[in-house]
């Protein structure tokens, strides 16, 4: 059954702000059993039809928002939308308050005064944690086995409504890997630059409220990052600094294809469902831990070693092992060269 | 005299009345959850289909 639904966000300023989406359920009966997700699209699309389907064909509930406020498909034109009132939060709208920063106080912010309540994805932070709130009423919901999973800039949502108590697994896709602010200690000159956040006072206040550095740092739930090798919106080396971020303890998983740049080979993509069917399903599926790694420069012919050795206790047969290498210092333009692994005894080299 | 404390009060009054600026992630959500809870997600259902 697909529904399209909306409810308020909160009062800000006088103004209910509303947030619309699509909820989808299986077919059947449920008795607050249900496994549910928020599936988030990304920066320049809107709420789906086939991504919560998709979900619920595989047994969650699940609510796409329209958290962009993005104009609906032709079909539901003629129905109520997400409404942020005179505020901003669309990260593709002109902003005013230009060369004063993301926190700044501008006619459509929040707060008068810097403040990260003013950056611009606040409200839609605020809506998708209203929209955790949506899922746990649900009848058909078990609210012990909330997820949320979002691609691009619903990565970056993902990762900056993660550290809500009430999310059991989260799998942020090519978004939200954060550290933009800091150069790779191998290639200089590289942060993204933020117009007007080149004040230290302004620049620390966002990292330790509203960015996803912060978020990283308070992680809770069970994590699988969705990469891809040459990802233009997460780096490879800003995925390692976030996931060394987290607090020890918490599982975490990084699945990265090469050659990739925001899409995902097949066996790659499978992982969110299976990551889910771990901890939100409880299928009794067990993701492998991620393999050991060795590399070897010092050899007698002088070409490095590099040697991996997988999860011994994982039930999961390995059908095959590939190492790929580059040698280029800029994440983006990478090219990985195939290693032409083979099997030492019990392990790939 | 009167006057000073009079200004006073109203000082104290506005900046109890002002939300503090958060300064990390805990501030930012820490009145996330009695916001939910006073506020009714009051959820309408604007289309159902099959498919």
């Amino acid at each position: 059954m697909l529904q399209l639904v909306r409810f308020n966000i909160g009062k800000f300023k006088g103004e209910m702000l509303k947030l619309a989406g699509v909820y989808a359920v299986p077919k059947g009966r449920h008795d607050r059993n249900l496994p549910a997700l928020i599936v988030c699209h990304g920066g320049g699309q809107r709420a789906s039809v086939g991504g919560p389907k998709n979900w619920a064909m595989n047994g969650y509930a699940a609510f796409c928002p329209n958290n962009g406020a993005q104009p609906w498909e032709k079909r539901f034109v003629e129905l109520p939308n997400t409404d942020y009132g005179t505020f901003n939060p669309a990260i593709r709208k002109p902003d005013i308050r230009h060369g004063k920063g993301r926190l700044a106080p501008g006619p459509n912010t929040i707060d008068d005064v810097l403040s990260p309540r003013n950056e611009a994805m606040y409200l839609r932070m605020f809506a998708m944690r209203r929209a955790i709130s949506f899922l746990a009423s649900r009848p058909e919901v078990d609210p012990e086995k909330l997820g949320f999973r979002g691609h691009s800039t619903g990565g970056v949502m993902t990762v900056r409504t993660a550290t809500d108590s009430r999310l059991k697994a989260v799998v942020p896709s090519m978004g939200g890997c954060g550290f933009w602010w800091e150069d790779y200690p191998w290639l200089v000159g590289n942060t993204r630059g933020y117009e007007g956040m080149e004040d230290e006072a302004r620049r620390t206040l966002f990292k330790n409220t509203v960015s996803c550095d912060a978020n990283w740092k308070k992680m809770h739930a069970p994590i699988l990052f969705q990469a891809a090798a040459n990802d233009f919106n997460s780096a490879t080396d800003n995925i390692v600094r976030a996931m060394n971020a987290m607090p020890s303890g918490v599982p975490k998983r990084l699945v990265m294809p090469a050659h990739y740049n925001h899409a995902s080979s097949p066996e790659a993509a499978i992982a969110d469902k299976m990551w889910f069917e771990q901890y939100l399903k409880q299928t009794g599926f067990i993701f492998p831990e991620t393999p050991q790694g060795e590399l070897i420069l010092k050899t007698k012919d002088g070409i490095p070693i590099f040697r991996v050795t997988p999860d011994a206790k994982s039930k999961l047969s390995i059908e095959k092992v590939d190492i790929f290498y580059s040698y280029g210092r800029q994440p983006q333009l990478r090219f990985w060269a195939d290693a032409m692994a083979s099997r030492v005894g019990n392990t790939d080299a | 005299m009167k006057y000073l404390a009079l200004t006073f009060l109203v000082l104290t009054a506005t900046v109890v009345a002002a939300d503090p600026v958060p300064q990390n992630l805990d501030e930012l959500w820490a009145d996330f959850p009695a916001k939910d809870k006073e506020t009714p997600l009051e959820v309408e259902i604007l289309k159902t289909w099959e498919e």
